[in-house]
């Protein structure tokens, strides 16, 4: 089995998907999030149409009655494909009836077909609130879950990967214009619950393989660690994606809206486990003294110039990021990357063999 | 065997499905949050919302809706949930109507305002909640040639109010006009006896008309003229009202006027032919979500991802009996957390079957393999399923509606799944390992290149 050595990369990593978490929240911040009436209060009608009408027409038909700036979607409904919803701040009682009255006279609404959700403004305010202190109670939750099962130091880093999924799903409403409905609010604090999963299951490996290490840097098991449990993350994530596909392809639009939220939370939640939480933990680990002096050691070992390793952070962490010899641990295949190899130093396959010098030393 | 009894009673409880509760989403109907107005005129009590709850339901039941929810939601809020209502301004008008009835002497109307705004003004106050205890503004839409409107600033208490009434009806007047009879209790007739006593010796000293305003929610509705003493306790209503408005009042004076003030923060209606397109496609995308999941679980892991399909079906019913078994009300949200929970069940299976897959890696036997995987995996799935079943609780707590469904299918499934996961699939595959063909790797979907051969830990031969 080929060890990718994601650790040397974590910088990368790390950077980059930073760079992608705050561009998220800039949109976030600057485009904003297009709130639902469950947060700003409104009117949500969805509705039935039974001859074939565009997104226009039916927009048109909302602002002739007075209705200041409706958002009219298509969507897949009682009657199939001429179903709309129409969403809008303040939509008055004869106007919900107005417009349901002129979509008749125009295109005939099916019978029974429509549904109508009212949102008074002070209790949009009161979901707004509860929706703010549950993420933040959910996030406590898991952190002290996660230290109490693992330790703080595995706590930190798993929820700013959550930081990270939740950011960028965010993100996305923000730059496709989607409105943020409760579903959206509850896929989110799923996303909290279930994008930890991919986590724990390279934490609870870690947590093993820590046991079991003697010599090799912390950046090495761990990832030992992201390749033994790489294909599993990816079928527990391909195992929830499916009946969300499914709900994305055959759900009407209530469900659309969880899956929608939920599928890119899942995706970002497993990746973020291999190039957000784990990197931390590692820069976190390595900083403890006997991870130091692992360092140290496999960079002495190898021979190299790292001269400087307990000089500073930066030196170590580049440390780090050094490559390692041929098949750390496994002791079979050729790295797909191209680092340089030193020669073996190591006493046993059981080891690794010594780790390669830094290649810079600033 | 624990487990085949198990499935024998979830699946009495499972079906037929007919017997689900399906939340309003799904079938159709009217579901309003009605919060309490706290105005110093009608202080918000906790015994006057224990009251409307009950006066509500009064009410409901009366307008003739199966198996209405009418519940106390936090403390000033009340959940009323109407399946299958169509008229749904009629049930909200009814449900909601303060109904407020009160009697006036017209002598003390003082002098009238052309707009609330004035009458406001002229009580010094900014707004109608300000308005002190016993004063209060009420509307007049007079009828003389042109309807002129006129607002009152009344600062007395009224003579007789509508708590004193024990009985209305609608019928007709001479003129086949609808209109509503009230009747009041001993102390509501001996005080009408008293009032309309005084005004019609007062309209025989002075000459004039003296007028009994009965104000209906801060309207007059009308202003019958006193002529003579009347006893026995019945009055009528007569006004502009049709037969339907006549009927709601007297339902609404009937069943007794609210003792707090409520307004609709929310309401939610939905139509029956859009709760049934939204029950048929999360009907759908579930099974399709069961089979593409089943489909993939044994093209990867073949004899494996069979009886952890087998296994999630089995969770199926079992989940679909608890949920019957304790009467949870379905709701769109609520099968969404289950189509999710399909997902998360097998979760557990994929990561026993790559421990299984280490294992005989590792050169152990297949049935040994089966007892290590088990084992290994179990700390990382307890782990994962916890934080799932931690943000559930969260979010049950936090959430109202239909959210809340998702939460509870969610948290229930997610603990359920744990159990199907671990403790079925593990009573199968014991069952299974007395089978030959089971030994084979192939079939089991453990096999693993030998070339690739990379026990979980070689290294760990020094543990």
């Amino acid at each position: 089995m080929t060890v990718y050595h994601f650790m040397r990369y974590k910088w990368w990593f790390l950077g980059s998907l930073s760079a992608v978490t705050i561009f998220a929240f800039v949109f976030v911040f600057v485009v904003g999030l297009d709130l639902g009436i469950d947060f700003k209060g409104g009117v949500r009608m969805e509705i039935s149409l039974e001859q074939a009408v565009s997104v226009d027409d039916v927009r048109s038909i909302v602002t002739d009655l007075g209705v200041q700036e409706p958002v009219v979607q298509s969507v897949t409904g009682a009657g199939g494909a001429n179903s709309f919803m129409i969403t809008a701040e303040e939509m008055s009682e004869e106007q919900t009836k107005a417009v349901m009255a002129g979509l008749d006279s125009a295109y005939g609404v099916t019978e029974g077909s429509t549904g109508v959700e009212t949102v008074g403004g002070s209790f949009s305010q009161e979901t707004t609130n509860r929706a703010f202190i549950a993420i933040a109670i959910a996030v406590v939750a898991i952190v002290a879950y996660m230290s109490f099962r693992f330790e703080f130091k595995f706590a930190i880093p798993a929820i700013i990967a959550l930081i990270h999924d939740v950011g960028l799903t965010l993100g996305i409403y923000a730059a496709s214009n989607r409105l943020v409905t409760t579903a959206t609010v509850a896929a989110i604090l799923t996303i909290l619950g279930y994008s930890v999963h991919d986590t724990i299951i390279i934490f609870d490996r870690m947590r093993e393989n820590t046991l079991l290490i003697k010599k090799e840097t912390y950046g090495d098991m761990v990832d030992l660690s992201i390749r033994q449990t790489m294909v599993r993350s990816i079928n527990t994530t391909i195992a929830i994606l499916l009946p969300l596909v499914a709900i994305l392809i055959f759900g009407g639009p209530t469900l659309k809206d969880f899956a929608l939220a939920l599928t890119i939370g899942t995706v970002t939640g497993t990746y973020s486990s291999f190039f957000v939480a784990a990197p931390m933990v590692v820069i976190w680990k390595e900083r403890e003294p006997r991870y130091r002096k692992r360092i140290a050691a496999a960079a002495a070992a190898a021979g190299s110039i790292a001269v400087d390793v307990s000089a500073d952070d930066t030196g170590e962490k580049k440390a780090a990021k050094a490559p390692s010899g041929p098949a750390s641990v496994s002791g079979s295949g050729a790295k797909p990357s191209g680092v340089s190899r030193k020669p073996k130093k190591g006493k046993s396959s059981k080891r690794p063999p010594g780790k390669a010098g830094k290649r810079t030393s600033r | 065997m624990l487990v085949a009894i198990l499935l024998g009673v979830a699946a009495y409880f499972a079906f037929p499905l007919g017997k689900t509760n399906l939340g309003l989403d799904l079938q159709g109907g009217l579901a309003v949050i009605l919060e309490a107005q706290d105005s110093a005129k009608a202080p918000r009590t906790d015994e006057g919302m224990t009251q409307a709850v009950k006066i509500i339901q009064n009410r409901v039941n009366k307008l003739g809706v199966a198996e209405p929810e009418i519940q106390r939601q936090g403390e000033w809020k009340i959940s009323v949930q109407l399946p299958g209502i169509e008229n749904t301004e009629e049930a909200l008008s009814i449900i909601g109507k303060t109904a407020v009835l009160e009697f006036y002497d017209v002598a003390a109307f003082g002098a009238a305002y052309a707009s609330e705004a004035e009458a406001l003004a002229a009580a010094g106050v900014e707004s109608a909640a300000d308005l002190p205890v016993d004063t209060r503004i009420v509307h007049w839409s007079v009828e003389g040639g042109n309807v002129s409107d006129q607002w009152f600033v009344l600062e007395s208490a009224p003579l007789l109010t509508g708590s004193m009434l024990t009985g209305a009806q609608n019928s007709f007047d001479t003129f086949n006009n609808p209109k509503v009879d009230m009747q009041f209790n001993d102390e509501g007739a001996q005080i009408f006896s008293d009032v309309t006593r005084k005004m019609a010796e007062t309209a025989q000293i002075t000459g004039q008309d003296q007028r009994l305003a009965i104000v209906l929610d801060a309207n007059v509705e009308s202003a019958p003229r006193v002529q003579e003493q009347i006893d026995g306790g019945r009055a009528e209503i007569t006004g502009k009202f049709t037969v339907d408005d006549a009927k709601s009042l007297a339902l609404v004076l009937q069943t007794g006027s609210l003792p707090v003030e409520l307004k609709a923060v929310s309401q939610n209606a939905v139509g029956a032919t859009l709760g049934k397109a939204a029950l048929n496609q999360a009907l759908i995308a579930g099974a399709v979500g069961l089979l593409l999941i089943m489909v993939f679980m044994i093209a990867y892991y073949r004899l494996l991802g069979l009886v952890a399909s087998v296994a999630l079906i089995i969770y199926g019913v079992l989940f679909l009996g608890i949920l019957n078994g304790i009467g949870v009300t379905m709701t769109l949200p609520g099968i969404a957390g289950m189509i999710l929970t399909l997902g998360m069940a097998v979760d557990a299976n994929v990561l026993i079957f790559a421990r299984m897959r280490d294992e005989v890696a590792a050169g152990k036997s297949v049935v040994s393999a089966t007892g290590a995987g088990f084992r290994k995996a179990f700390r990382a799935v307890f782990d994962c399923n916890m934080t799932t079943i931690l943000t559930a609780i969260v979010l049950f707590w936090a959430a109202s509606g239909g959210i809340r469904g998702f939460a509870l299918t969610l948290g229930v499934g997610v603990a359920l799944s744990m159990f199907t996961a671990v403790l079925v699939t593990r009573s199968m595959l014991m069952l299974l390992s007395l089978w030959k063909p089971f030994r084979n790797r192939k079939l089991l979907g453990l096999h693993v290149p030998s070339a690739k051969v990379m026990p979980p830990l070689e290294k760990g031969g020094r543990s």
